[in-house]
């Protein structure tokens, strides 16, 4: 019987060249290393290895000198992310054990994990940091190198242990945001009851509003929406209630209408600090998050001093009823609109728009078991995916081996991928599809006609 | 002009002085045709004044006694109508003969209790103390002739001239007897069921109805009658006053009680649709409106006065006695220029609720001591100032005629930095403003509607109260887009089309202060409607913000008209087969210039796209004229030879 190792995680370490110049203090430059266990050794070698990739391919290409090295059992990447501060994930290639010539031997399978995979998910775990402590040049001018070195361990060794590399896919490269369908006057209602907050309590400069696992309105930059959503998904709305799923009473019981989620790794503050900009500044704020059913208010709070019980019971005493009223009418609205719903669709197709983030795809929800695609499947979309980020514009169809049609199209900053697993279909009947599903969904933006 | 804070009705001075009450025989003021009549020493000179400086005439009048009444007719001839014996009232043209009857009464037994002309000078309603009769009139021949009579015990009557309602209070009881007038018809009087007054069970039994407690009012286009009644808990629990709408065909129903805290005796005046209820004891006033909800007890809504009590603003009256004239009465000065210098004008201070002042129904005041007439005139910025809840206000200046202006103002003093209004209330104020437009412009489908006088458009909206404030330095953005979006979502609840100049003052605020990516979301939902001149905003911040072009390019596709933009910028950014594609899309083909595909194409120094978009336009050619070659008006001549300068090929 053959055995199969899935990809994951070799090792992840922070450095800064900079902070060693002699030798025999290279130790020095190691700001986080994991695992932990690894002996300073081999830290030491695996960086000195990295600094040594990076610096030669300077020479060739300056401003992009090395993202991406592959190995037989590993791939690498490198990113850069503030001057002078780099970062390196190593994971390792999933791998098989066959009999060859009746011999027990490892086959690895490279394209199993994408390149585009690991870079995301070495961008992504710099995202998050800085979402949570702010910049490493910023810790370590207030904190020292020592001050940065704690906050890196103690939120990345935390970090990584959850990370399950081998389920990464297009959607973690993509890191699109779903936005919920509503109507103009729908939206209008929640856009201005996000104001009536903002306005009736100072202290909260960014307001996002999030209904199920699909975000409404987010006063943050785009950037920080992007990485605040990933933070929120895999945090709470994962788990959060759906608009359109049945089983939830529509009125929850009790005057305690909703109640503030999300609490910090202490437990019982109930608020966490966040790095988001405001004003283009990067501002450390606390994060308050109120939920009411399906509806996720996350307010992004700025005070002098940190706002007590009162505030937290002032808030809620306003937020309740007007956002238990709110809950019901887009409840309401999503079910009269249940049929129009993307997540209903039968494709499994995935769009992205570059310019703002907004992706849509059955295959994202829950609720749409029966759409599920092998792995081999999503590997395909992953790659097409990648070799489309480097296309402005572009149509490609793939008959697969086990007979399945994948049709890939690019405009612009859109891209567009459908996955058909009927058998017996032929390009033209194909073609009229992708027609077909292009006119219903796309005919309101300028996207391939 | 009233000090803000301390009054809500003033006085406007009406430009009509009588003689005052001491130099008279007796003074009658003919709502109708809006006149005084003053009767000199002797009873045969009368003196009648009117608004119009034209109108004031002296007449000789048979002399036969005390004048009990005396007024004229509406219409042309005017017939002038006295009453000098109890029982017979006499008719005279006096502007043409000297012709004059007296109107037969067929019991002479009976006394007159009043006489009123109804539809100008058409028929005359006659109060006996035991009929009610209708004549028609002969105006030329000053005949009469009898149409109807109703049997009734008259106590008295009240007659509204501007509502054609009679109001006839029976002997005995308290009953109220409606009659209403209908022009068109060969007997027009119609009489309604009659209406039972409770007037409360620790009233005396002997008690009646007075005259002066009962009032016909026309509030928000619907007749009333009004009565004064104490509180049927008790003398000591004050007054209210009892509305029974009247329909036209239909038996009147108590539909609305005015709740008064204070005892003692009233009257009431209406301005505006608004009810007045004037104190005497207090001097005070206070307003009501009906369209206010109330508490409902029943079928009937109870209201409270909408401000505390106050008093009328204090009013001074400047007169110049005019000594050389034929009528040497005096003369009301306005200009305050005039008052200061001229010695001749005597100033009064008349005292406000004097004992002399009579009440004429809708909203005139008359003081008979100084022979001086106003209009009660409502200070809407005073009760808008007054008012506490914004909604209220905002609801009340709808319904008033003038109150556009102060609407206006109410909206820029919530948006004042420092003193802004909570947005739940502003956004309750916009559905307020957007329902008065929704209804005045013709909507019926939204409901009933409330009287509405007047209402806001988006333009007057965002001239007098938006773009003021956007140019302020410390009016915070946020606000300014939040009132502005608050104000939208209330359009779009009643289903008004929103102007572009509203879409485009957010866009500009949202961009100025680089918030591209809330103005994307707003886009993406559309809440900001697509125009081909947002369309183009967008495409100019293409260089701050490089999503705006798609967003510019998705609104260009939905508006459908804008084929030939999308093809421009298409071209103009190198994106010629995109351009291709799309023209076939759209079924441009045969119509689209080939010279700014080929010069766009040339300008990419590309080889094969010049011949690839070249090849297109030949096949064209060759579908629609059978030949490969450009036709003359095409001017493509310089691409054709560039053609075969690159690729070679045959010359033609």
């Amino acid at each position: 019987m053959a055995t199969h190792q899935e990809a994951a995680v070799k090792s992840f370490f922070v450095y800064c060249p900079e902070l060693s110049t002699k030798e025999g203090t290279e130790h020095l430059k190691v700001l986080f290393y994991f695992p932990d266990t690894a002996q300073l050794n081999r830290k030491i070698r695996n960086i000195g290895l990295c600094e040594a990739l990076v610096n030669f391919c300077k020479t060739f290409s300056p401003d992009k000198p090395c993202e991406t090295v592959h190995t037989q059992k590993t791939k690498q990447a490198f990113l850069e992310p503030e001057p002078g501060i780099w970062m390196t994930l190593t994971v390792t290639i999933p791998c098989s054990e066959t009999i060859h010539n009746s011999e027990r031997v490892l086959e690895y399978h490279e394209h199993l994990i994408q390149d585009s995979v690991v870079q995301a998910a070495l961008q992504r775990s710099y995202n998050m940091f800085k979402l949570f402590n702010g910049t490493m040049r910023g810790i370590e001018a207030t904190q020292s190198v020592e001050g940065l070195k704690k906050r890196l361990d103690v939120f990345y060794s935390r970090y990584w242990k959850n990370i399950d590399i081998a389920r990464h896919n297009i959607f973690s490269v993509l890191q699109g945001i779903p936005f919920l369908p509503l109507d103009k006057y729908m939206y209008l209602k929640v856009h201005c009851f996000v104001n009536l907050v903002e306005t009736t309590f100072r202290q909260i400069k960014r307001t996002v509003f999030v209904c199920g696992d699909q975000l409404v309105w987010s006063g943050l930059e785009q950037e920080d929406t992007r990485i605040f959503y990933q933070y929120l998904y895999d945090s709470w709305l994962r788990h959060n209630p759906n608009p359109e799923a049945s089983g939830i009473p529509s009125v929850p019981a009790g005057p305690n209408t909703g109640s503030f989620i999300l609490e910090d790794e202490t437990g019982g503050k109930k608020n966490t600090w966040v790095y988001v900009m405001i004003n283009q500044m990067l501002t450390p704020s606390r994060l308050f998050v109120y939920a009411v059913g399906p509806c996720v208010l996350c307010m992004f709070v700025q005070t002098d001093d940190s706002p007590g019980d009162d505030f937290i019971k002032r808030i809620s005493v306003f937020l309740g009823p007007r956002l238990m009223h709110l809950t019901t009418e887009i409840r309401d609205f999503v079910s009269r609109n249940r049929s129009q719903s993307v997540e209903k669709q039968p494709y499994r197709m995935v769009y992205f728009n570059e310019m703002n983030l907004a992706i849509k795809s059955p295959l994202l929800s829950r609720y749409n078991s029966y759409l599920s695609i092998t792995q081999d499947m999503m590997c395909l979309l992953t790659q097409l995916n990648a070799e489309y980020d480097k296309l402005n514009e572009g149509e490609t169809v793939i008959r697969t081996i086990a007979d399945y049609w994948i049709v890939a199209r690019k405009n612009g900053h859109r891209r567009f991928f459908v996955l058909f697993t009927q058998k017996d279909v032929n390009f033209a009947e194909v073609n009229e599809e992708v027609r077909k599903i292009c006119q219903k969904e796309f005919s309101n933006i300028y996207f391939f006609d | 002009m009233a000090s803000i804070g301390s009054h809500y009705l003033e006085l406007e001075q009406v430009p009509l002085v009588f003689d005052p009450l001491e130099k008279t025989k007796g003074s009658f003021f003919d709502q109708g045709n809006f006149q005084m009549f003053c009767v000199q020493e002797g009873f045969s000179k009368v003196k009648v004044k009117s608004v119009k400086e034209e109108d004031n005439f002296n007449l000789t009048i048979p002399q036969r006694g005390q004048v009990r009444s005396i007024k004229f007719s509406g219409g042309q001839p005017k017939i002038l109508s006295i009453q000098t014996r109890s029982n017979s009232v006499e008719f005279v043209n006096v502007f043409s003969s000297d012709r004059e009857q007296t109107l037969p009464l067929k019991q002479h037994q009976y006394d007159v209790v009043g006489f009123h002309w109804v539809f100008r000078n058409d028929y005359v309603i006659l109060i006996t103390t035991s009929t009610v009769e209708l004549y028609s009139c002969n105006s030329s021949s000053l005949s009469f002739k009898l149409l109807k009579s109703f049997n009734i015990n008259v106590s008295w009557a009240i007659f509204s001239p501007t509502e054609y309602i009679l109001i006839v209070c029976s002997k005995g009881g308290n009953f109220l007897h409606p009659f209403y007038f209908r022009s068109g018809s060969s007997v027009p009087i119609t009489r309604l069921p009659k209406i039972e007054i409770e007037l409360g069970p620790s009233r005396d039994l002997k008690a009646s109805l007075k005259e002066r407690d009962v009032f016909v009012m026309t509030l928000y286009g619907h007749v009333y009658i009004a009565v004064i009644r104490t509180s049927p808990q008790g003398p000591g629990f004050g007054s209210e006053v009892l509305l029974f709408h009247l329909p036209h065909d239909g038996a009147a129903k108590l539909s609305h009680i005015l709740n008064m805290d204070i005892p003692g005796r009233c009257t009431l005046s209406v301005v505006d649709n608004l009810v007045v209820v004037h104190h005497q004891a207090s001097k005070t006033s206070m307003i009501y409106d009906i369209s206010f909800g109330g508490s409902i007890s029943g079928s009937t809504l109870k209201h409270n006065a909408v401000l505390a009590p106050l008093p009328l603003s204090p009013t001074v009256v400047h007169l110049r006695q005019r000594s050389g004239s034929k009528t040497p009465s005096p003369k009301i000065i306005t200009d305050d220029s005039l008052i200061a210098h001229d010695s001749s004008i005597t100033s009064i201070t008349p005292e406000l609720y004097s004992s002399k002042w009579i009440f004429f129904q809708p909203n005139v005041v008359i003081d008979a001591q100084y022979g001086v007439i106003w209009l009660l005139k409502l200070n809407l910025t005073s009760i808008s100032n007054m008012m506490t809840d914004k909604c209220n206000v905002i609801q009340l200046l709808l319904m008033r005629s003038g109150g556009k202006d102060v609407i206006v103002e109410v909206f820029r003093e919530c948006l004042e930095p420092g003193r802004q209004a909570n947005l739940s209330i502003l956004g309750a104020m916009f559905d307020q403003l957007n329902h008065a437009f929704k209804i005045l412009s013709g909507y019926h489908d939204i409901g009933p509607g409330k009287p509405y006088q007047n209402s806001i458009s988006q333009r007057e909206f965002y001239t007098n109260v938006l773009v003021p404030f956007s140019d302020r330095k410390d009016m915070p953005y946020q606000y300014m887009v939040a009132v502005t979006i608050e104000y939208i979502r209330s359009l779009n609840k009643f289903g008004i089309q929103v102007e572009h100049f509203l879409f485009e003052l957010v866009m500009v605020i949202l961009i100025e202060n680089k918030c591209f990516y809330q103005l994307h979301q707003f886009l993406q939902y559309h809440v900001i409607c697509d125009s081909k001149p947002l369309a183009t905003l967008l495409l100019s911040k293409e260089l701050v913000y490089s999503p705006a072009t798609q967003l510019a390019m998705d609104m260009f596709k939905r508006l459908g008209t804008a084929d030939s933009e999308i093809i421009d910028i298409l071209l103009s950014r190198g994106q010629i087969l995109s351009a291709l594609r799309f023209v076939k899309a759209s079924d441009k083909v045969d119509t689209v210039s080939a010279r700014l595909f080929l010069e766009a194409a040339a300008n990419e120094d590309d080889h094969m796209l010049f011949y690839t978009v070249y090849k297109f336009f030949e096949e064209r050619n060759m579908r629609l004229r059978k030949r490969a070659e450009f036709p003359a008006d095409e001017q493509c001549k310089e691409y054709e030879e560039l053609f075969i300068n690159w690729f070679g090929g045959k010359k033609t």
